[in-house]
């Protein structure tokens, strides 16, 4: 260590051009949070999610209609390709939003629990951030990039198999809302991942209660079928999801409002026990 | 040694100095342990202020509330004047805090990591860009600057957690075990680079390494089992408590001048060990300016007798401590 005092003493003089950031309450620091998360995921991290995903849940689709084709030409619905690729769709549905749910938490346990396990928080606590502000900066700046690279990006893939296999262009607008309602359940997914990593050190905990939330409500739906598509809460989109895509339409928006309720009120509970966390 | 100084008793003896950090009570809880029972800092502006204590003693803790990473079970406590249970952002700002064992972004370069720091205070510009360089070279990271932090040595890290500590000038430093980790030259350079930060800020910091405090410490905290125990200027501290004490080595008889001294009024206690060809004397004494004027004068009266050596008796820390310490256990 060598220089000179001096030089340090100039450098934090009125003219020696730094512009002080002013204090913005609970807003303090989101900036440098979420450009600090984002950065995270800039760089080649998305493109290869992006792929791995787009082949992984694109593939599923294309498996799903060989499987169909192959039971259709063995006598069951070969001259009706059509229908086969609308019947297999809803399929697909179930088993690509579980897929979707295990890889959203895959890529978000860490968010929250890293930084909580390995010191790394101490450090930037000690800066002028409010706690508020690093939430709201860590679910902005990953939940944009994961619902790209697990939901935008295959999704788009999957609307060009499934205008392929179909033979004609698939109904756009029917597609978008089952997409907006599969974001929408991920969206919620994350949250309560993150969440979840500022209440235990506990990576198992983490990664397991989302997973098993979604398995638990399916099981447990079904004993409401008559309420399917109608009940308050996120699990209930990938019911809506699939009557959409079925052809039936939204049975009711109960759950889509919900849904943004319930991303609402875990953020918050998120921001609120975060507030709580003591560092040592 | 009774070298407790109570919180009263404390604040006069810094002065007029204003006090940078002031606490009364401090106490954290963690279920049914107590990491921190009772502490009452005073850290006066523009001193060099060292927290020591045995391992487990509550430093760390201790000072993790006063950058507000914990909130205090119980007493009060004023940062720069600001009250712990308040406003801790604008606290922030003005304090820099080096963690025990800093932790950073594995995947950031250093300089990517005080860019990093640096955007909590400043908003990007050529300014930050210089002071970073500046910061760089200070702590001896010129050739480490772009490299990730993930491959840091303890030694590397620490240096780095110095540099971000210090970015945005802060009116207070926090460094908890600050040359940790660092080797003896990297030591020499932490201490170097404490003094020369004196001037223009306060530095409180923990450590277990003695010899540092001796050499760079202007005040002292002992804390033992989450109390504080001592608290003095170090030269108090090493002075001791149990007045002035004089040492001697001296050749040939001491009887007829230990009577001597003995019977002065301002000569509290005489002790003689070994032998006429080579003894050794402790003289405590009431009036430390007669002692300075008269005592040596007065062992020289006597042409039977040679002194060898002589000087007021001062302590090791180590000694202090060890004894502070001893005695809050026991």
């Amino acid at each position: 260590m060598t220089s000179p005092s001096q030089t340090l003493d100039a450098g934090l003089s009125p003219g020696a051009g730094l512009r002080t950031r002013p204090d913005r309450g609970r807003g303090t620091g989101f900036t440098t949070m979420v450009r600090h998360e984002g950065r995270l995921w800039w760089g080649r991290r998305w493109l290869v999610q992006a792929v791995l995903w787009t082949v992984l849940l694109d593939g599923l689709l294309l498996a799903l209609l060989w499987i169909a084709e192959q039971a259709g030409s063995s006598g069951m619905r070969l001259e009706q390709p059509a229908v086969g690729v609308a019947e297999v769709f809803p399929q697909y549905l179930g088993v690509a939003v579980l897929l979707s749910t295990i890889g959203v938490v895959v890529l978000s346990q860490s968010v929250m629990l890293d930084e909580r396990r390995d010191g790394t928080l101490e450090w930037v606590l000690s800066k002028p951030v409010s706690r508020t502000a690093i939430v709201l900066a860590k679910f902005t700046a990953h939940v944009l990039p994961i619902l790209l690279v697990v939901v935008v990006v295959p999704w788009a893939g999957v609307y060009g198999v499934l205008s392929w296999a179909s033979g004609a262009a698939w109904p756009l607008g029917e597609f978008a809302v089952v997409v907006a309602l599969v974001g929408l359940l991920l969206g919620f997914t994350v949250a309560l991942t993150l969440l979840l990593g500022t209440w235990t050190t506990s990576r198992g905990l983490v990664i397991g209660v989302p997973i098993a939330a979604g398995m638990v409500y399916d099981g447990a739906h079904a004993l409401v079928r008559d309420l399917a598509g109608q009940l308050p809460f996120p699990w209930e989109l990938t019911t809506s999801a699939t009557a959409v895509a079925a052809g039936a339409g939204l049975v009711s928006v109960v759950p889509v409002v919900a849904t943004v309720g319930w991303i609402v009120a875990v953020v918050a509970a998120t921001a609120w026990r975060f507030e709580r966390e003591e560092v040592g | 040694m009774d070298t407790v100084t109570v919180a009263d008793e404390r604040t006069e003896s810094v002065g007029d100095r204003a006090l940078v950090v002031e606490t009364r009570g401090l106490a954290k809880r963690f279920g049914d342990v107590e990491a921190v029972r009772s502490v009452d800092l005073a850290v006066p502006a523009h001193s060099i202020f060292g927290f020591l204590g045995p391992n487990g003693a509550g430093k760390t803790t201790t000072l993790r509330m006063l950058v507000g990473l914990l909130t205090p079970s119980a007493g009060t406590g004023r940062v720069l004047g600001a009250d712990l249970a308040g406003d801790g952002l604008a606290l922030r700002r003005r304090i820099g805090y080096l963690p025990q064992q800093p932790r950073f972004y594995p995947d950031l370069t250093a300089r990517e990591t005080l860019q990093f720091t640096a955007g909590f205070f400043f908003r990007p510009g050529p300014g930050v860009d210089r002071r970073i360089d500046d910061l760089v070279e200070l702590v001896g990271l010129q050739d480490r600057a772009e490299r990730p932090v993930g491959a840091f040595s303890g030694g590397e890290r620490q240096r780095l957690g110095l540099a971000q500590a210090q970015l945005h000038g802060p009116e207070l430093l926090i460094l908890d075990e600050p040359a940790a980790g660092l080797d003896p030259l990297g030591r020499r350079d932490v201490l170097d680079l404490m003094e020369r930060l004196r001037d223009r800020t306060t530095v409180l910091y923990s450590t277990h390494i003695l010899d540092d405090v001796q050499r760079v410490s202007d005040t002292v905290a002992i804390v033992s089992h989450g109390t504080m125990v001592a608290q003095a200027p170090i030269d108090q501290l090493l002075a001791g408590t149990e007045g002035a004490v004089y040492r001697l080595s001296t050749r040939g008889p001491t009887a007829a001048i230990r009577d001597r001294l003995a019977r002065l009024s301002w000569v509290r206690d005489v002790q003689v060990h070994g032998d006429p060809h080579a003894a050794d004397w402790a003289v405590a004494v009431d009036d430390e300016t007669a002692a300075d004027h008269h005592l040596l004068r007065i062992v020289l009266e006597d042409p039977a007798l040679s002194v060898t050596d002589f000087g007021r008796r001062t302590f090791e820390l180590e000694d202090v401590f060890l004894r502070i310490v001893e005695e809050a256990t026991s």
